[in-house]
């Protein structure tokens, strides 16, 4: 059980909305519907997935900034699925999340350093001294320079704000970051800094992550396994390099297929899917995507698949398995 | 096929703001072919975007000026246009799609109202004829039941199917010229990988040329036929896309290709980075503009600015091929 930092076992996240005339009817939008994976101390888990299938609502479910609507959440062995608020203090000593958007995610009246401060403040640091010693640590940790430390959020550049959102978040001493989308508003030669980064500091601080991002070349670079989210649903899960190799999964083996490669003029058979994602809050009944899937039978479209191991550590959910 | 369609000389853009003056297209200068795709790339704030609206005149001005070139399309200056002249070529000649299709559709009037309204100015039609023609488009857009789609609003559709309205609207005139910034950067990829496809087919159906603008290399590879690469203001290295690709020559165009977690790349080894960050285009006064970011960089760089020199193929504006 402790061997992982982290286990998911059957999270689900509804968000319900109401619907009819007089709003009595409740529908739930099914986000998260049934998601089981674990995440080794020191191991990088890539999440991917389409806008709306449910990654970033997985992330901040596992952080409790959500409130999952069933499943378990076990943090170090530890069920941290009702945990209160005194209770998660504790945790997120441990875990931390770290955003898309830098700029939202720091006060634009605050100077930087003093964020960094406050988390230490906070997490019960009392002496100032120490405290700026420990914050001037951390820039240089992420590759800041010390008079960054006065400056405010406005004066850096996106790729500097998300260098002092990762201090922000190391200032506990974490050993596992979920990341959401950390690279995505990026430049191209600044996204290389911000990886290279974070791998350095997973070799150095024998950090765990939670990868979540919608670029799968950024996520086969980083990742130790991969994830394939749809629909709310993991459908395939494998290490990274068996993944991209030989992806198993219909809907996996369409997704990378459409990766653009930097290679003009190469014929790629690409698997360009047809339509669009369904819809969460009535999802196609039997397997997820049977509705998009070129190899769907009538199996397909009444009984939903389970997640099957079929190789090393290859878990993949499809009647074709 | 050799035909120069568009022809851009020296252009210059200047914004002037309260105490500077920002050129943020400074002395940029290529052409494109009818039936080329000519891919414009870039990181934030190299002028890309400034370049396609200066070519449809429609930078916001104050306090954007174009202070310097020529853009020559079939033979005329599009900047000695009247306002009321160069109406006429964005309606027939040049279309433009952009990355968020939401805010270029109007949100209250039908899908089906806003093309038709396009082909209505375009043909003798009459509403019935216009209505009809719009459901062909959204059908060659592949929309799938075009005939229910027309009567919805923009805000009914998915992002991909908003750009495939988008499209759609921009072809219905048969333009010779279709600009697209960043159309697939909202995106998913699997939708990205549709709309891309959907450009390229449309493109040889119709034999247009494409000014294709964004920061993808991917996207680039997949659809030009020659590139540019911009760097704060500047194009710093310009070829066909083989050369770009397999013969980079720029260290920037190399950096980056080599900065990017490429499929064939060994999983987890440390990525090239470009050091420093991405320049605003007033910071640089003297010399080379990516000097200080460049790992090869000499002392003429500092002081002298390259020119674009012909190397092999290529156009690159670096000292060490001097």
């Amino acid at each position: 059980m402790t061997a992982n930092i982290l286990e998911v076992k059957g999270l689900k996240k509804y968000f319900p909305f109401k619907k009819g005339l007089l709003g009595k009817a409740m529908e739930y939008v099914r986000a998260v519907d049934g998601v089981d994976f674990h995440i080794g101390y020191g191991e990088t888990l890539g999440l991917v997935g389409e806008s709306g299938c449910g990654k970033s609502t997985t992330g901040r479910t596992i952080m409790r900034l959500l409130e999952p609507t069933e499943g378990e959440i076990f943090f170090e062995g530890q069920n941290i699925t009702r945990f209160n608020k005194k209770q998660l203090r504790q945790v997120y000593k441990h875990m931390q999340l770290i955003f898309q958007d830098p700029f939202t995610s720091l006060n634009p009246r605050r100077a930087v350093g003093d964020a960094v401060d406050e988390v230490l403040l906070v997490h019960g640091m009392k002496d100032g001294v120490k405290r700026r010693e420990r914050v001037e640590e951390l820039f240089d940790m992420v590759g800041l320079r010390k008079e960054d430390m006065e400056k405010y959020p406005h004066e850096f550049s996106g790729g500097q704000r998300q260098r002092v959102v990762i201090a922000r978040a190391l200032a506990v001493n974490p050993k596992l970051l979920i990341c959401d989308e950390p690279v995505s508003a990026l430049d191209v030669s600044i996204q290389a800094q911000i990886i290279n980064l974070l791998m350095d500091l997973k070799a150095r601080l024998k950090l765990a992550y939670l990868f979540i991002s919608h670029d799968l070349r950024v996520v086969r670079h980083i990742s130790d396994r991969v994830a394939v989210m749809y629909l709310g649903k993991i459908v395939e899960m494998a290490p990274a390099e068996d993944l991209f190799r030989e992806p198993l999964h219909p809907y996996s083996k369409a997704l990378l297929s459409v990766i653009p490669v930097l290679k003009p003029g190469q014929k790629r058979k690409k698997l360009v899917l047809e339509g669009e994602v369904p819809n969460p809050v009535n999802p196609p009944t039997g397997c997820r995507f049977s509705t998009r899937c070129k190899y769907a039978t009538k199996q397909c479209s009444e009984v939903e698949p389970p997640i099957k191991l079929v190789g090393n550590q290859h878990f993949v959910a499809c009647h074709l398995y | 096929m050799n035909e120069q369609i568009l022809r851009i000389n020296d252009l210059a853009v200047h914004f002037y703001m309260d105490i500077r003056i920002v050129p943020a297209v400074d002395g940029v200068s290529f052409s494109v072919s009818r039936g080329e795709t000519m891919g414009l790339v870039g990181e934030s704030g190299c002028g890309k975007s400034v370049t396609a609206l200066s070519i449809m005149r429609l930078l916001p001005s104050p306090p954007a000026r174009i202070v310097r070139g020529e853009i020559w399309f079939k033979g005329e200056n599009l900047l000695d246009k009247t306002n009321e002249e160069m109406r006429k070529i964005r309606d027939n000649d040049i279309s433009m799609i952009f990355q968020e299709p939401m805010t270029s559709l109007n949100p209250v009037f039908t899908v089906g109202y806003q093309i038709s309204e396009v082909i209505m100015q375009h043909q003798n039609v009459s509403k019935k004829e216009a209505l009809e023609g719009a459901i062909e488009m959204l059908r060659m857009v592949k929309i799938p039941l075009p005939e229910k789609r027309i009567k919805q609003y923009p805000h009914q559709l998915s992002g991909g199917m908003r750009q495939r309205v988008m499209i759609a609207m921009a072809l219905a005139c048969n333009p010779e010229l279709l600009i697209a910034d960043e159309p697939t950067t909202a995106l998913d990829v699997t939708i990205e990988a549709q709309i891309l496809e959907l450009i390229n087919e449309l493109k040889e159906r119709f034999g247009a040329s494409v000014i294709m603008i964004t920061h993808d290399l991917g996207v680039v590879a997949e659809i030009a036929d020659k590139v540019a690469v911009m760097y704060a203001g500047r194009i710093l290295e310009q070829a066909d896309v083989h050369s770009i690709f397999n013969n980079p020559k720029h260290p920037y165009t190399q950096g980056l290709l080599e900065a990017i977690p490429d499929i064939d790349l060994p999983r987890g080894q440390r990525l090239k980075e470009i050091k420093g960050v991405v320049p605003l285009p007033d910071e640089i006064k003297v010399g080379c503009r990516f000097k200080s970011r460049c790992e090869y960089v000499r002392a003429e760089c500092m002081v002298d600015e390259p020119p674009l020199m012909q190397v092999g193929s290529s156009l690159v504006r670096c000292w060490n091929y001097a």
